[in-house]
C-alpha cells in the first residue's frame, strides 16, 4: 500500500477504531440514553464513564474467557448478572468520588449492566477469539463512549447551568437551561455527529488536495528536466 | 450555451414560495402596528432583533452548507416576525434572539432548509425559549403602559388570561377588550379582529384555506365546551379558551405553514383536529403554558403519517371508483 497522507490518515482510524472511526455512540448508536439523560454535569459524565469502565470492560473479558462454550441465548441472560456483579464496585467507586453523580444518574447506573454497549461488545468478544483483540477492542470502545460522553456533559454544563464541574464560569453571558433537558442531550449528539462525518471529509479532503498538488509538482519538476 | 429543458406542461404558477412568504409579511405587518401602539416603540425593536436573528443565522447555517445566502428567501424573516409576536413586549432581547437562533440552527437548517424542515421553526425556538427563560416568557405588561427600550426594574408585570384559568380562575374581561386586544398576552396574538382580517387576506390569496384554522378551532371549542370551566356557562368558556394564549394567532399563521402541514384534505383535517385536542390536553394537564406551541410541534411530527395514511384511503377510493364503472 502506498505510504501517503490519506492512507495513513485511515491508518491512524483504523488502529483508533471504537474511538473515532466506528464510534459505539456516534456510528453505532449503542448506549444513547447514557450519553443524552445524564451527561447534565461533568462530574456526571465523569463519573458515568468509570462506571462504564468497571462494569463494561470486566464483563467483556470475561465473555472473551467463557467464548462460544455458553450457546447464545444463555448469554443475553448471564452476561447483564456478571455485569450486575461488577456494578457492585463500581457504585461503590461512584459513590466515594462522586456524592452527587451518583445520586443523578440514579437508575441509569443499574441499566449500565443492559446497555446495548455491552450486549454487543459481549458478542463482539466471543467472534474474535482472541484474548489480546478483545482487551484492545474492549478498551477503544470504552474510550470511545469515554470521549462522546465527556465532550457533551461538558458543553452541556456550560451552555446549561454556565458552570465545569460546579464551578462558575463568569463569562458565560447567558445560560440555557434548555440544554439540559433529554432534547437537549439528543440535538448536542446530532450536532456532534455530523460535526465527525464533516472533520472526516474535510481532512480526506484536505490530504487528497495536498498529495494532488505534490504530484503536480513532482510532474512538473519531470518535464523540466 | 447551457440550456435547460423541462417537461412539459408549460405552466407557471401566480404562487411562488417567494409570494406566500411575501404574503406572510404584509400579514404580519397589522399585529405588529397593534403592538406598537400597546406597547411602545420596544415592541418593534424586539421584531428587529428577532428578523436580525433568524436572518444571520440562516444566513450563516447557509454557508456551513456549501451555499450562497438565497437574498429572496423570506422565511426567515417571516419566522422572526411570528417568534417576536409570540413574545411579551417587556421580554429581554437575548430570548427572541436564543429563540432564533435555535428555530434557524437546529429546527430548520440541518433538515434541510427551506421547505425541507419537519418542524414549524418558529415553534420550535420559542419552545426552546419557553424551556429556558420561563420567568421572561411568562410574564406580560399591561397593555397601553408604553415600555421604555432598556426595561428598568420598575416595569409591573401581570398575569395572561391562560395563567389565571390554569389556576382555576376566571379573567375579568369584557368584550370590547377581547376583540381589539386589550388584555396581558403575547404581543402579537391578543387581537382578535386583526387576526380574523389577516385570516381574511390570507383566504382572498388563497395562501392558504379556510377548514384548518377552522377545525382547529372548532375542536378547541368542543373540549373547552365539553369541559367547561368552574364557575362560567359553556359559551363563556369557550370564548375564554379561544381568546387565551397564543391560540389564536397559531390557528391562523403557524398551523397553515405550507411546509410542515399535510398535503391531502383529508390529513389536514385530521392534522388540525390532533393539533386541537393536544392544546387541550396540555391547557388541562400540562405544566408549560404555552399549550398551542407544543400541540403544534407534535401535530407536525404526526404530518408525514398523516399523509401517508390519507394517499393509502385515496388509493382505496379510486380503487373502488374505477371497480364500480
Amino acid at each position: 500500500m502506498k505510504e501517503n497522507k490519506v492512507n495513513r490518515y485511515k491508518q491512524f482510524l483504523r488502529c483508533g477504531r471504537g474511538i473515532f472511526y466506528k464510534n459505539p455512540v456516534l456510528s453505532f448508536g449503542l448506549a444513547l440514553p447514557f450519553a443524552v439523560v445524564v451527561t447534565t454535569s461533568l462530574q456526571s459524565g465523569v463519573a458515568l464513564s468509570l462506571a462504564a469502565l468497571v462494569t463494561y470492560f470486566p464483563t467483556v473479558m470475561v465473555a472473551s474467557l467463557v467464548g462460544e462454550r455458553l450457546p447464545h441465548w444463555l448469554r443475553v441472560a448471564v452476561y447483564p448478572l456478571a455485569a450486575a456483579l461488577f456494578l457492585l464496585p463500581a457504585r461503590y467507586l461512584i459513590s466515594q468520588l462522586f456524592v452527587t453523580a451518583a445520586d443523578t444518574m440514579g437508575a441509569y447506573m443499574s441499566m449500565l449492566c443492559v446497555s446495548t454497549m455491552l450486549l454487543f461488545g459481549v458478542e463482539e468478544a466471543v467472534a474474535l477469539h482472541s484474548h489480546k483483540k478483545t482487551f484492545l477492542y474492549g478498551l477503544r470502545t470504552w474510550l470511545g463512549f469515554t470521549l462522546v460522553v465527556v465532550l457533551i456533559s461538558l458543553m452541556r454544563e456550560m451552555i446549561g447551568s454556565g458552570s465545569v464541574w460546579h464551578t462558575s464560569l463568569s463569562w458565560v453571558p447567558v445560560k440555557l437551561p434548555g440544554v439540559l433537558v433529554a432534547c437537549g442531550g439528543w440535538i448536542f449528539l446530532g450536532f456532534m455527529a455530523a460535526l465527525g462525518k464533516k472533520l472526516h471529509r474535510g481532512l480526506l479532503a484536505l490530504f487528497r488536495r495536498s498529495e494532488e498538488q505534490k504530484k503536480a509538482a513532482q510532474k512538473a519538476k519531470a518535464m523540466e528536466q | 450555451m447551457n440550456s435547460n429543458f423541462y417537461p412539459s406542461p408549460y405552466i407557471r404558477y401566480r404562487d411562488s414560495a417567494r409570494t406566500i412568504m411575501q404574503d406572510a409579511i404584509i400579514v404580519l405587518l397589522p399585529p405588529f402596528l397593534m403592538a406598537w401602539f400597546y406597547y411602545g416603540l420596544r415592541s418593534l425593536v424586539l421584531g428587529l432583533v428577532s428578523v436580525l436573528g433568524c436572518v444571520c443565522t440562516s444566513g450563516l447555517f447557509s454557508l456551513l452548507a456549501g451555499k450562497k445566502p438565497n437574498p429572496r428567501d423570506f422565511s426567515p424573516i417571516v419566522t422572526g416576525m411570528v417568534i417576536a409576536l409570540l413574545l411579551p413586549a417587556s421580554v429581554p432581547f437575548y430570548v427572541p434572539l436564543t429563540a432564533g437562533v435555535f428555530a434557524m440552527g437546529v429546527v430548520k437548517f440541518p433538515f434541510g432548509g427551506t421547505g425541507y424542515n419537519l418542524f414549524n421553526p418558529a415553534a420550535g425556538g420559542l419552545a426552546f425559549a419557553a424551556l429556558c427563560f420561563p420567568k421572561e416568557i411568562f410574564s406580560y405588561t399591561i397593555p397601553l403602559e408604553t415600555l421604555p427600550i432598556v426595561i428598568s426594574e420598575g416595569v409591573k408585570y401581570v398575569q395572561s388570561p391562560a395563567a389565571i384559568m390554569a389556576l382555576g380562575g376566571i379573567p375579568s374581561i369584557d368584550t370590547t377588550e377581547m376583540l381589539l386586544g386589550n388584555f396581558p398576552g403575547p404581543m402579537g396574538a391578543t387581537n382578535i379582529l386583526v387576526i380574523g382580517a389577516c385570516l381574511l387576506y390570507l383566504l382572498v390569496r388563497k395562501s392558504t384555506v379556510w377548514y384548518v384554522p377552522a377545525v382547529y378551532l372548532g375542536t378547541v371549542s368542543a373540549v373547552a365546551a365539553l369541559c367547561g370551566l368552574e364557575g362560567v356557562s359553556a359559551g363563556q368558556a369557550v370564548v375564554l379558551e379561544l381568546i387565551s394564549g397564543s391560540l389564536p394567532f397559531v390557528a391562523v399563521f403557524m398551523l397553515t405553514d405550507p411546509v410542515t402541514q399535510p398535503k391531502r384534505p383529508l390529513a389536514k383535517v385530521c392534522y388540525a383536529v390532533a393539533a386541537g385536542f393536544c392544546t387541550m390536553l396540555f391547557r388541562y394537564f400540562g405544566a408549560v403554558a404555552p399549550s398551542s406551541i407544543f400541540a403544534l410541534l407534535l401535530a407536525n411530527s404526526l404530518s408525514p403519517a398523516l399523509d401517508a395514511w390519507a394517499e393509502e384511503m385515496a388509493a382505496a377510493g379510486r380503487e373502488v371508483r374505477y371497480e364500480g364503472k
